[in-house]
């Protein structure tokens, strides 16, 4: 009989527990940005998760903070809905391509008109966020809709503290119908909000509205949902009022042409009878050098799967299923090399 | 030792060439090089709004170049009270970002004056901001 000497057998059972160990290394990948996405996100993430050896940390703290993030290199990707333009991404040698669209909501609490759907121009709505409107039974709002008691009740605004994708697309439609709003405040990340409380994150704004009557924010739709917020009717570009669905948001989309290096699209007030006006793009953001070479296929691993697998599930969003785009994307993504200079996908 | 001298002068005249034109190339929209700046990392990594700092960026190298101005600063509310809007004519986009600043006139002078100042950036489909600087309650 052939025995094994100890310190042999020792050998064995130390390598078979480090290839074991290998076996079922799990490679954790981090990510930071938009908290718009954040829903679909987290879907995304658990499918993800349930087939492959890979950890996802996504921390939702603004499109800015993401960017911030992945400026500073202390995530893998971000995600944010500020789309930047070349000459910003060529500052970091940063790579942008689209993840993922949806409707960003006013949203209401006034318990009289919950289930009716207020109607609303978008000067009408810049001039509440102005505080140029300061009651809900204000003859402006009163006209648009002469069947509802809206009663004298204050009107409470609610916006973003942090640095947000949500309220860069809000504005720069807030911009678009209000010439008012246009030559004062403008669009952007942050603002100098003449009137309102500030909440940090979609889920703040939506937590605020649906526990202050009166009160009127904007978010993203799937957390109108959620916090089961009234919405309104918007009347679009070409005078429809519309009301915010996946069907109203598509038609905006649908119009995206793609056609900058950045993929940069402005989705807001774009015609269509059933237009919805205010739809925002998620971008993610990778750096095309330097890069941790493992950690970067994992992740790009797990956006290819969003690209093809993930197309079913989008609760609200709009996924980027253009098979022309999609290659596009991809196609971008030889370029990105690691620490060595070696491209990270073969 | 000569032709060690010369192989030498020819890599740094490649070198030299090749940086050169590095710095400039863009083909059809797509950068084929990355002109990253630590300024623009400094920006993003201090809070700035990322949608204003390609705009500050470029300011501070108008004002390096400009024989108008000596220097140039931020006020505490430049980023707050900045103004952006953006609007696509026949499929450009045409974004046009004002800031609010105080600018040192490049003029002989005892005493430095810090004059008040607005700074326009217009960027045309993504491309470099170009920038206007005007002094405020003055001519230029």
């Amino acid at each position: 009989m052939i025995t094994l000497r100890r310190p042999v057998l020792g050998w064995i059972i130390l390598l078979s527990l480090l290839f074991l160990q290998q076996a079922h290394a799990v490679t954790e990948i981090d990510g930071a940005g938009a908290t718009f996405p954040l829903p679909i996100l987290k879907q995304w993430i658990a499918s993800y998760e349930s087939n492959h050896p890979v950890k996802i940390n996504y921390k939702a703290v603004g499109s800015a903070e993401g960017i911030k993030s992945i400026t500073a290199r202390t995530v893998d990707f971000a995600i944010t809905d500020i789309g930047l333009t070349r000459s910003e991404l060529s500052q970091d040698d940063l790579l942008q391509f689209p993840l993922v669209a949806g409707g960003i909501v006013p949203v209401v609490n006034l318990p009289r008109v919950q289930s009716v759907g207020l109607k609303l121009t978008g000067e009408v709505l810049a001039d509440i966020f102005m505080g140029k409107i300061a009651y809900w039974d204000d003859v402006r709002i009163q006209s648009l809709n002469p069947t509802l008691a809206l009663g004298h009740l204050a009107i409470k605004v609610i916006h973003r503290k942090d640095g947000s994708g949500s309220t860069f697309t809000f504005t720069s439609y807030l911009s678009k119908v209000s010439e008012a709003w246009e030559q004062s405040l403008g669009m952007g990340s942050t603002l100098n909000w003449p009137v309102g409380e500030a909440r940090i994150g979609n889920e703040g704004v939506a937590k605020s509205v649906s526990e202050e009557e009166g009160a009127i924010g904007y978010v993203e739709y799937l957390y109108a949902e959620r916090f089961k917020l009234a919405t309104i009717n918007l009347k679009n570009k070409d005078g429809y009022f519309v009301a915010p669905s996946p069907a109203s948001f598509a038609q905006a989309f649908q119009q995206a042409s793609w056609k900058r290096a950045s993929y940069y699209e402005s989705l807001t007030n774009l015609p269509g009878a059933n237009s919805w006006p205010i739809v925002a793009v998620s971008y993610v953001l990778i750096h095309r050098t330097n890069n941790d070479k493992e950690e970067t296929k994992k992740t790009l691993d797990f956006l290819d799967w969003i690209y093809s697998s993930a197309k079913n599930q989008n609760d609200g969003y709009i996924s980027i299923a253009d098979p022309a785009l999609i290659k596009r994307i991809k196609g971008s993504w030889k370029e990105i090399k690691d620490s060595k200079g070696n491209t990270v996908l073969k | 030792m000569k032709l060690k001298a010369y192989s030498y002068s020819c890599r740094v005249a490649a070198l030299i060439c090749l940086s050169s034109i590095a710095g400039n190339v863009w083909s059809s929209g797509t950068p084929t090089t990355f002109r990253t700046s630590k300024d623009f990392r400094s920006h993003i990594v201090q809070g700035e709004r990322p949608e204003i700092v390609a705009c500050m960026i470029a300011t501070r190298q108008f004002v390096k170049k400009s024989s108008e101005f000596e220097d140039l600063r931020w006020l505490n509310n430049t980023s707050q009270s900045a103004l952006l809007n953006e609007k696509e004519i026949n499929g450009q986009l045409i974004r046009m970002i004002v800031l609010q600043a105080q600018v040192l006139p490049d003029v002989p002078a005892i005493f430095e004056t810090w004059k008040p100042a607005q700074v326009q950036c217009q960027q045309v489909e993504e491309g470099y901001p170009k920038v206007k600087i005007t002094i405020l309650g003055g001519p230029k």
